[in-house]
């Protein structure tokens, strides 16, 4: 039951801190790859897992991020849109995977780094106190029911 | 038998105790903040032509103290830079505030920007939970290592939605402003944060 328990609190720990990679990347393309257009930079087979390459954009589409403005298909040329190209955290820069601007683009937008005027900070946790308090209360009772058992066990002992 | 469950139990017993420890300090005493070392190259050029010395952190024109005596405020003024993102940094504790040290300093024409934290972990007050109650013509103090203090008066406040461009905020050159910054609005899982920030703006005092 013990163990039980740690496992929960485990859980509720990782699933809380993954939810932005998942929400950031949802699927998954060939090595060298970071969407099924074109080719992979590493292997050279196409990125789309079949034997013909699907060409650099899809119909009605001027990135491969989102979806065609004329059928609706995602631009990807996967079966799923995507917010950011493998290898990307946002459209600025190239892909760390196949080096493929991260605007979807042919032409990168340059990193400039620091900006003229920073983004807002973030000043508020707030809006952490529930998984807080959850973690705060799992992990306290965990530790007072772990010293009780071995408190026990070691006067069983004696 | 005996001894490997007891072995496993004080192991878990230990982890559930660091946890404990981790969440206690990062809910009530450790601010998140994300902050990035800049090149030294790209450091010198942020504070080329300005008055203070690079990361010189007691410089006798850099602020000390923020005091608010309207919202009960008397807090340290730690001095931060960006996050990797490109935002401005927050203070690493609840209780203090940090000031925005590429930008303007207080009291020079121009924006001098603070934040502070609304809320720590735990939802229970920061620096800057009052800050909204601030009105035109509140006073604001802010003490330098250098031993002279700065008046400021409260002249307004606005909220901008947390992606909002920022040029407004920190580039102001005509007067010699200060901005408190704080968060407002509802919780963004997703992204960590609240959906806006409280931009108040106080002008230098002639007197």
């Amino acid at each position: 039951m013990f163990l039980g328990s740690f496992l929960v609190l485990l859980l509720v720990v990782s699933g809380s801190f993954g939810v932005q990679s998942a929400e950031a990347q949802a699927v998954t393309f060939p090595p060298g790859c970071s969407s099924a257009l074109g080719y992979s930079a590493t292997t050279g087979s196409p990125c789309n897992g079949t034997n013909t390459a699907t060409a650099r954009f899809m119909t009605g589409c001027t990135t491969a991020l989102g979806y065609s403005a004329t059928t609706g298909a995602p631009c990807s040329g996967a079966s799923v849109a995507i917010q950011w190209l493998a290898g990307c955290s946002s459209t600025i820069g190239y892909s760390s995977v196949d080096g493929a601007p991260c605007n979807g683009t042919m032409v990168a937008t340059p990193v400039v780094f620091p900006p003229t005027a920073p983004g807002l900070p973030t000043t508020g946790a707030g809006g952490m106190v529930m998984l807080n308090t959850i973690l705060l209360l799992s992990s306290l009772a965990l530790a007072a029911a772990g010293s009780l058992y071995l408190f026990r066990s070691r006067k069983l002992l004696r | 038998m005996k001894n490997k469950k007891t072995f496993y139990t004080a192991g878990l017993t230990i982890l559930a105790i660091l946890v404990l420890g981790v969440v206690l300090a990062r809910g009530f005493f450790f601010a998140p903040s994300d902050e990035v070392d800049l090149p030294a190259s790209v450091e010198k050029s942020l504070t080329q032509g300005k008055n203070l010395v690079e990361k010189k952190s007691e410089d006798p024109l850099s602020p000390k103290r923020l005091r608010i005596p309207t919202i009960k405020v008397n807090a340290e003024v730690t001095h931060v830079g960006f996050t990797k993102k490109g935002n401005m940094a927050t203070p690493r504790s609840f209780g203090d505030v940090g000031w925005f040290r590429y930008g303007t300093l207080p009291g020079d024409a121009g924006s001098a920007v603070i934040a502070g934290h609304l809320d720590n972990g735990f939802a229970l007050p920061a620096v800057f939970n009052h800050l909204e109650d601030l009105k035109e013509g509140d006073d604001i103090y802010v003490d330098t290592f250098g031993g002279k203090t700065i008046h400021f008066v409260v002249e307004g406040s606005k909220t901008y939605e947390y992606k909002a461009p920022t040029e407004e905020i920190f580039n102001q050159k005509d007067e010699a402003r200060l901005v408190l910054i704080t968060c407002t609005g509802s919780w963004i899982p997703g992204e960590r944060t609240h959906r806006e920030r409280l931009v108040v703006t106080a002008i230098k005092s002639t007197d």
